[in-house]
């Protein structure tokens, strides 16, 4: 460690050795005690340490009312209790127990049930926006035809 | 200074599952170290109050993602707040440019949240007119007392890069107070 060195740490960490770090602590201080200059040097930092700790902060900060901005959950609670139902569903579904078999059952009549009640109500539209009626039957009656003369194939 | 809790990790994943007692031990231990920081760095207590508030409010919602392996609380913490900060400090540049005269003056600010001392103005001055990059890494390393790698996580920037900040902070606040010293 040389006297640019010693320079450096001062001017990074201040004056006062007890910031330096611990590793350059002692030879920083003994190349300050042999060399004047370096020692003013850091005599200079030191006083700056001193008024720059003459800077306190005064405010004040409530805990409480932090703690009343709080929401009642935390997302991760959220998360993580969505998660477990989902989890429980599926693990009624889908049962390891044989003799629940009724579960899977279930929920597979309670689909189809779903879908027929869905479709009775009218709120899925199976109908096609376009009549192709009479498309269907003239190519049906083309292909018999080629069917009854012998064509098909040739 | 910083310091920390003992078993901050556990408070944490406590504080994930909801725990509001966890919390409260958090929040007393953190509320005034961020505080202190925000009060420093922006000057104006209504704002620094805010800043606290919202890292901690952060906590609460996002301690889940806190990972312990990669940093400390207080270094994580530090991290929102110094962001709060900045946020807070461009859109007040982009205020008082937009509006004229400029209306908060942080000068009117400081003597109610500093001990009053004469003497001391002048270097509250050269503080508050620092860089804010330089302003940060002076505030987080001396009155944080976070380590020079914990403070270049924080900015995002490199160790060496810190330690030029804090050489250009410290040489500008020399310069300013040559003759008070």
């Amino acid at each position: 460690m040389n006297t640019a060195d010693v320079r450096r740490v001062i001017d990074v960490y201040g004056g006062s050795p007890e910031r330096w770090p611990n590793s350059v602590r002692a030879s920083a201080l003994a190349l300050c005690a042999e060399n004047a200059e370096l020692a003013d040097y850091r005599a200079n930092a030191q006083r700056l340490d001193r008024q720059l700790d003459r800077l306190e902060v005064r405010a004040s900060f409530d805990v409480a009312a932090l703690c009343a901005r709080l929401p009642d959950q935390t997302p991760a609670v959220v998360a993580s209790r969505w998660v477990i139902s989902v989890d429980k569903l599926l693990h009624w579904c889908f049962p390891t127990d044989r003799n629940h078999w009724w579960q899977p059952a279930s929920a597979a009549m309670l689909s189809v049930a779903f879908g027929v009640l869905l479709g009775w109500q009218g709120v899925v539209d199976l109908r096609s926006s376009e009549d192709w009626t009479t498309e269907e039957q003239y190519l049906f009656s083309r292909t018999v035809a080629t069917l009854d003369t012998g064509e098909f194939g040739q | 200074m910083a310091g920390s809790l003992a078993d901050e990790p556990e408070l944490v994943s406590q504080v994930a599952r909801g725990d509001r007692d966890a919390f409260t031990t958090l929040a007393g231990h953190y509320l005034p170290v961020i505080g202190g920081y925000a009060v420093r760095m922006l000057q104006v207590p209504s704002a620094a109050e805010d800043v606290a508030q919202e890292t901690l409010l952060r906590l609460w919602l996002k301690a889940g993602n806190y990972n312990s392996q990669k940093s400390s609380l207080s270094t994580w913490l530090h991290q929102i707040a110094y962001h709060l900060c900045v946020d807070y400090l461009r859109l007040r540049g982009r205020f008082a440019a937009e509006t004229d005269p400029p209306t908060d003056d942080p000068t009117t600010h400081t003597d109610a949240i500093y001990t009053a001392n004469e003497t001391d103005a002048k270097l509250r001055q050269a503080l508050s007119e620092l860089p804010l990059t330089q302003r940060t890494a002076l505030i987080l390393t001396y009155y944080q007392g976070l380590t020079n790698r914990e403070v270049a996580e924080i900015m995002g920037v490199s160790v060496r890069a810190l330690e030029s900040l804090l050489v250009r902070a410290r040489q500008r606040l020399r310069r300013c107070m040559e003759e008070e010293i």
